[in-house]
């Protein structure tokens, strides 16, 4: 066959021919089976600008076990379930906070409050899932989580970063199960008490000279296999070694010890301060969801001492990190969550601890879409019962999103079947989005 | 919660759904699905809802109807090429070469790649039947086993972590059921039927429990794995897109399966416990239809309730603690009625996915998405297959066997090959097909399937009528029959206890006889040590007897009234029955002609899709050869255009060159002139001061003339005229020179400016010719670039109809289509490419010889060596399985997601490439693939072979040998590293990861 010699050498005409097989096989991905994610890496170099002070982030500090929302987002001090701390002002007139927070009180202008949460779930299990998917739980069927679904939506797909990160207290370096029917490229990359991800360097065993030499053979050899057969499938595959490449050139992006020992010692030396620091070089490196998660709320005992020690750990750092991405100009695109499977109990229990309670209670929003220094809903006057404005998982996962712009009443087209976004029986919190 | 409640939040979502389903389907060409209306559309309208007229139950039919080959059936195997043949126009498509064969063949059958010695003498092997030997071979071989139980496990657990059974249980279960070849169909039983309680049978359980027994979990993944079509959108109403999936099927599988439901024990041991009662009612949010769900296959092949002792719903009735098993099981009836149906929907589904897991997709794909708008990529083969796999007893071994022996599993992988040989330009089979579609009509097929389906649901009806017949026969008789059993076992469990009562009488009479003797010889009171209790005891024993012989008495009455009400029920119950039979029979005729009528409408909307694919392929090769024609000509084009630019660059070079020459005559001239000029300018001003000079001593001479008229004689004054009169003619005669000067150097200027002029105009013309020639440069390349965006448009054009072409060719079978290794097939042959494998192989023979070493005759035999090996082979894989892992974690998708899914992320290759596992493979000692390169290293090309044939089981190219020698030349101490850095390469690149 005859080959035009200047014609197929150019860079351009290499990319045009990439996009061109990127458009067959999205249109044949009914025909087979198709590539989960990862195709359009094909479309656009990995090292194409971003414009990372424009894209919209998402930052979830996940309470795990359960916040009492009365020793937080909404105090009852001197009601009969209120407990023994006061409420104290915030920077936004007419809010009060419990006195456990008083440096994120300081930055209440820049947050906003639900009050009027009832979820009807006291188990962690299915009250994470609800809280994160906005779904209830329907066996048989898996919705992804926020994380997944923001990245989805929000990531740009050539990025070799991830779009959805995890920052543990513990645990390993591995990629999350929390992805469902959108793969396993939107699952989480869990980094394990704020260590870089799984493999991202090169083995001491192995230079930097005999990596390229081995990388060399083997582009040259797809390259030769690739006049046999090119596929949508043997081009992603191709194109995640040279995603891999990339993240390990740009890996300093997950080593929270290139920040200043100025702002390490703004947000504390323990793990928590060390895991916000870190989530706020993330989000300024343009990742666009980050979960935090501070544990363990779970106060069956002794909730006042359990949360008096908790939320003062979390208080500094969390308060920074407000601080920090408004002045930083990131706050306008960067959402921000503090969340929890649910509330507890208004009731104290005898061995003064508060218990599971799903039907009245808060969480913390602020950033990208949301009105500044907003409340919405209310409970009663010993926080019983929702009063006011009463949403549920489904109401505030559309929020979210809309919060970053994100359609949630769209559906994302999977292997020919649409799933939509957020819950169709749910709506966003008007009043909420700015 | 209501089902109305809860799908009422779904209406959007639907119809969200159904406008996306509006536009995929506007993509089909316009006539098609009109015609597919016409054809489909007009079937589905005349039925209304399949049960609505099916009433009543039945006893389970305990016969096979499924159809049986005839004798002389042809092969399956030849079935399937036959229509393949019929999709591609010619039986003679190109087969795969050995080195294809041997690779692909090895992974589908045994999950791996093949071990460089088996590629060597397979590739060395001049017999005609060497690939029908290498496949006897590999069926036989342990790992073919374990790649079938993978592949089940995979399919129905969907990667879930084990719960209630260990994961070792189930597999083995597994590699049991496969190594026993046991029928897939028996297999799909025994995971619906099994409840747990059965030790040695528990791990069939695994698939309920591990779903925690939850109807909706069930209804979803049986809808799924064992028929093929996710019903999730229907069970609040029939299926928004896709109009096949109606709500009957859902909750058809939905009474099957509601009534089971998880049971722990004290232990929190997990069993599956059932109900006997329990009914969905059912309401569609979309036309408010209600019913009562009955249980069904997917097809609408309905599953009755058998009869139910009379007021005896129970074996064992549910309690607190206690696990209800029912009189009669819905749960097992289902799962008999997918043995002995004729419902084909089973059969279908798993033929294609035992072709998916020979082709790495099936004809129906996504797999869990067989309907109408989805159809089969070729109808015809799908069904061929279905027969096959019903003739074949649902042998996954035999079917597996079949295909990989037709010459559609052997197409080769080469394109330019495959496109050579495609007969599609030729316009005979086209019109063959055509005409054959054209001898019937549509609205006939149509009639005769809504006639078939009609007489199917009165057959249906009359089957549903006499079950109920019977039904009503058989509870009494039941009834009667459990009670004559009951009262025969207590009558033996009375007749046990009196016995041992007796015995206990006699002895404890004893006892108290012997104690009131003892007491007596003591003095005490006859009465005292422990007499009364003795006493006591026997008392109680003879009132028991004495109840015994009570119940005794009234028992032969109850006995005979019970066998009498037997004799009197048993007439009416077997004359049902017979009538049931007798309509059953009459069902499954009924049945199979609808299912004949069904598939003569299937074969003519093959055979329109058959004309559609045929028509492009060759749309796609004539595009593609006039593609390549015009290629040729703008190539021969462009070819003139650069000879062209050649000449026209040339005399530009030349023009320049003359310009320059030109150019600077021009300016030597000009200098010329200037001095010229500047010369004439210094003449002039000399001759002007000389002029001057003479007229003003010609005044001062009249002057002195007219002063010496006036003073005669003046001495001085005539002195004084005689000098200034020689000056003055001194000046005149200077000036008068310098005028003569004056005239040369102006006809020196006057020549000079002709000079420049005739330089100019030179310099003028070679440019005007330099222009020209620019221009006609500009002209030429504007033209090249022109043509390079032809060549490019071009190429693009020829990429796409190949494109259209592979797609086409590939959903036909005629080019091997490119699949990806699942994750457990990726980590055993980077084991085996590595050679991990082998040596760990080698490791455990020495093991098995050191702790059982062979006799002197054992030594000798070679069924004992054969047994030895494979010993081996299974404690290699054994001790291998568990490095499998970290693959199936890392390319496997999430777990309870379908699993067939590729996607290729970065921590999937930061695993390769910085894990360490694939290094530390490679680097392996003893006859690992590095050694046995190493070995060869001074000879590149063997060392480059080496690597081929032991990772793509081909020899290598000429490009790779010279790539291998130029990384191993002079490579010094470091030829281990630089191998290391070719085998990492080779086992990373795109063709060590799929399947071809």
């Amino acid at each position: 066959m005859k080959r035009c010699d200047y014609a197929c050498g150019s860079e351009a005409h290499r990319l045009e021919r990439r996009r061109f097989l990127g458009g067959l096989a999205g249109a044949g991905a009914l025909l087979g089976p198709g590539v989960l994610g990862g195709l359009g890496s094909l479309a656009t170099p990995a090292a194409a600008a971003r414009l990372i002070r424009n894209e919209r982030r998402v930052v979830v500090f996940n309470m795990s076990g359960g916040l009492s929302q009365l020793e937080s987002w909404d105090p009852k001090p001197g009601r009969p379930t209120g407990g023994p701390f006061r409420a104290i002002p915030t920077s936004v007139p007419g809010i009060h906070i419990s006195e456990l927070l008083p440096r994120t009180a300081e930055q209440m202008h820049h947050l906003a409050l639900v009050r009027s949460i009832n979820t009807a779930e006291n188990d962690h299990g299915k009250g994470a899932f609800m809280m994160l998917t906005g779904r209830a739980q329907v066996p048989g069927v898996e919705y992804p989580r926020l994380g997944a679904v923001t990245a989805k939506a929000l990531a740009d797909e050539n990025d070799a970063l991830p779009g959805h990160i995890q920052i543990t207290p513990g645990g390993g370096g591995n990629r999350g199960n929390d992805s469902a029917y959108l793969g396993p490229k939107y699952s989480s990359i869990v980094l394990g008490n704020g260590n870089p991800p799984q493999n991202s360097s090169r083995p001491e065993g192995i230079s930097a000279e005999a990596d390229e030499r081995r990388q060399a053979h083997r582009r040259r050899m797809n390259e030769e296999f690739a006049t046999r057969r090119r596929t949508a499938m043997t081009d992603a595959y191709v194109a995640s070694y040279e995603q891999a490449l990339e993240l390990m050139r740009r890996r300093e992006v997950f080593d929270v010890s290139r920040e200043s020992q100025a702002d390490r010692d703004r947000y504390g030396e323990h793990d928590f301060g060390r895991h916000c620091l870190l989530a706020r070089r993330l989000v300024e490196q343009g990742i666009t969801f980050v979960q935090v998660t501070h544990s363990n709320y779970d106060t069956h005992n002794e909730n006042f001492n359990f949360h008096l020690e908790q939320l003062g750990e979390f208080d500094g750092p969390f308060a920074t990190f407000v601080g920090d991405l408004a002045d930083r100009g990131l706050l306008e695109h960067t959402l921000i969550v503090v969340l929890s499977e649910f509330g507890r109990t208004p009731g104290i229990n005898h061995l003064y601890g508060r218990d599971h309670w799903g039907s009245a209670w808060s969480i913390c929003l602020g950033g990208a879409g949301i009105a500044r220094g907003a409340v919405y809903g209310a409970t009663n006057e010993d926080g019983t019962a929702v009063a006011d404005g009463e949403v549920d998982h489904g109401d505030l996962f559309h929020t979210y999103l809309q919060a970053v712009g994100v359609d949630s009443t769209d559906s994302f087209d999977v292997d020919g079947r649409p799933m939509p976004i957020g819950d169709p029986n749910a709506a966003p919190i008007e009043a909420l989005l700015a | 919660m209501s089902v109305a409640s809860r799908c009422a939040p779904r209406i959007r979502a639907a119809r969200l759904i159904a406008r996306h389903a509006l536009s995929v389907r506007h993509r089909r060409p316009l006539a098609w699905s009109l015609l597919a209306a016409a054809v489909f559309g007009v079937a589905a309208g005349l039925r209304g809802d399949d049960d609505s007229a099916q009433r009543g139950d039945a006893a389970a039919p305990e016969v096979s109807s499924i159809s049986v080959a005839t004798a002389d059936a042809p092969l399956l195997r030849d079935r399937i090429d036959q229509a393949t043949a019929g999709q591609w126009g010619n039986a003679d498509w190109p087969l795969a070469d050995d080195a294809e064969f041997v690779r692909r063949i090895h992974l589908d059958l045994i999950g791996q790649i093949p071990s460089v010695e088996t590629v060597r003498s397979f590739l060395a092997d001049g017999a005609v039947d060497k690939r029908a030997r290498l496949v006897e071979s590999l069926l036989d071989d342990p790992r073919f086993v374990r790649r079938l139980a993978d592949w089940y496990d995979v399919s129905v657990m969907e990667r879930r972590p084990a719960v209630n059974v260990p994961r070792e249980e189930w597999i083995g279960f597994l590699r049991r059921s496969f190594e026993d070849d046991k029928s897939l169909r028996r297999l799909g039983y025994e995971l619906l039927v099994a409840d747990g309680t059965d030790e040695r049978g528990r791990a069939a359980a695994r698939f309920l429990l591990d779903r925690d027994v939850d109807t909706n979990v069930l209804v979803r993944d049986v809808g799924r794995l064992w028929f093929g079509v996710d019903l999730q959108c229907a069970q609040c109403h029939d299926h928004p897109h896709i109009n096949s999936y109606r709500q009957s099927d859902y909750y058809g599988l939905y009474a099957a399966l509601l009534r089971s439901s998880l049971f722990k024990d004290a232990a929190g041991k997990a069993f599956v416990a059932e109900k006997a009662d329990g009914e969905h009612e059912f309401v569609s949010v979309f036309t408010e239809d209600k019913g009562t769900a009955k249980a069904r296959l997917i097809d609408g092949w309905i599953v009755p309730d058998g009869p139910i002792p009379t007021e005896l719903p129970y074996v064992v009735a549910p309690a607190d603690g206690v696990r209800a098993v029912p009189s009669m099981s819905r749960r097992e009836r289902f799962a008999e009625a997918l043995l002995d149906s004729p419902d084909r929907s089973f059969a279908r589904n798993w033929s294609n996915r035992l072709w998916a897991l020979l082709f790495g997709r099936g004809l129906v794909q996504p797999l869990d998405l067989h309907h109408a708008d989805n159809p089969a990529s070729d109808p015809v083969l799908l069904e061929a297959l279905t027969d096959g796999l019903i003739e074949n007893d649902f042998s996954a071994r035999s079917f597996v066997r079949e295909v990989v022996l037709s010459r559609t599993y052997q197409a080769t992988f080469d394109i330019e090959r495959a496109m050579a040989a495609d007969p599609a330009p030729q316009d005979a089979s086209l019109s063959d097909a055509t005409a054959a579609l054209a001898a019937t009509s549509d609205t006939d097929a149509v009639n005769a399937e809504s006639a078939a389906y009609t007489l199917r649901i009165a057959a249906s009806d009359a089957w549903l009528e006499a079950n109920a017949t019977y039904r009503d026969a058989a509870a009494p008789l039941l009834a009667a029959e459990r009670r004559l059993s009951e009262s025969q076992q207590a009558e033996a469990a009375d007749a046990a206890r009196r016995e041992q009562l007796t015995t206990s009488v006699e002895s404890t009479r004893g006892i108290a006889a012997k104690l009131s003797e003892a007491a007596t010889a003591f003095g005490l009171d006859p009465n005292s040590l422990e007499v009364p209790l003795f006493t006591a005891r026997g008392d109680a024993a003879l009132a028991e007897i004495a109840a015994i012989d009570a119940r005794a008495t009234e028992r032969p009455a109850t006995i005979a009234a019970a066998v009498e009400q037997i004799a009197a029920l048993r007439p009416a119950a077997d004359a049902a029955r017979e009538t049931l039979q007798l309509r059953r029979a009459d069902l499954e005729r009924a049945w199979q002609s609808w299912e004949t009528a069904r598939r003569e409408m299937a074969e003519r909307r093959e055979l329109r899709s058959r004309i559609e694919s045929m028509t492009a392929r060759r749309a796609a090769i004539r595009e593609r050869q006039s593609v390549e024609t015009e290629l040729a000509r703008v190539l021969d084009r462009s070819a003139d255009h650069d000879r062209q630019v050649a000449e026209a660059k040339a005399s530009i070079e030349r023009l320049t060159a003359r310009l320059n020459e030109t150019t600077v005559e021009v300016e030597r001239r000009t200098v010329e002139s200037t001095v010229a000029d500047e010369r004439h300018r210094d003449l002039e001003t000399s001759a002007t001061r000389h002029r001057q000079v003479a007229t003003e001593l010609e005044r001062s001479l009249v002057a002195l003339r007219s002063a010496a008229d006036l003073w005669p004689g003046d001495p001085t004054l005539a002195s004084t005229i005689d000098p200034i009169a020689s000056r003055h003619d001194e000046a005149k005669r200077l000036a008068e020179a310098a005028e003569g000067d004056l005239q040369r150097t102006n006809d020196e200027r006057r020549r000079a400016g002709e000079s420049i002029g005739a330089a100019r105009r030179q310099a003028e013309e070679v440019e005007a010719e330099l222009t020209a020639a620019e221009a006609a440069l500009a002209r030429f390349d504007g033209e090249r670039t022109a043509l390079q965006t032809q060549v490019e448009s071009l190429e693009r054009r020829r990429a796409e109809a190949e494109q259209r072409w592979i797609e086409i060719a590939e959903r036909q079978g005629a080019i091997a289509a490119l699949a990806p290794l699942t994750p457990e097939q990726l980590g055993w042959s980077v084991l085996q490419g590595t050679g991990v494998l082998q040596n760990t192989i080698d490791a455990t023979r020495q093991e098995l010889d050191a702790a059982t070493p062979a006799t002197e005759a054992e030594a000798i035999d070679p069924n004992w060596i054969a047994m030895r090996e494979r010993q081996a082979l299974v404690g290699a894989l054994d001790k291998l399985e568990p490095s499998i892992g970290i693959f199936i974690s890392l390319f496997g998708n999430g777990a309870a997601q379908p699993q067939d899914g590729f996607f290729a992320t970065a921590d999937q290759s930061l695993f390769f490439a910085n894990g360490g596992t694939i290094g530390s493979w490679a680097a392996s000692g003893g006859n690992s693939l590095r050694q046995r390169a190493a070995a060869v290293a001074a000879e590149p090309n063997a060392a480059a072979d080496e690597l081929a044939l032991t990772l793509f089981a081909r020899p290598a190219t000429e490009r790779e040998r010279a790539w291998v020698a130029e990384a191993l030349n002079n490579a010094g101490d470091q030829m281990p590293a630089r191998l290391d850095e070719l085998i990492w390469a080779w086992i990373a690149a795109a063709e060590f990861r799929f399947d071809r």
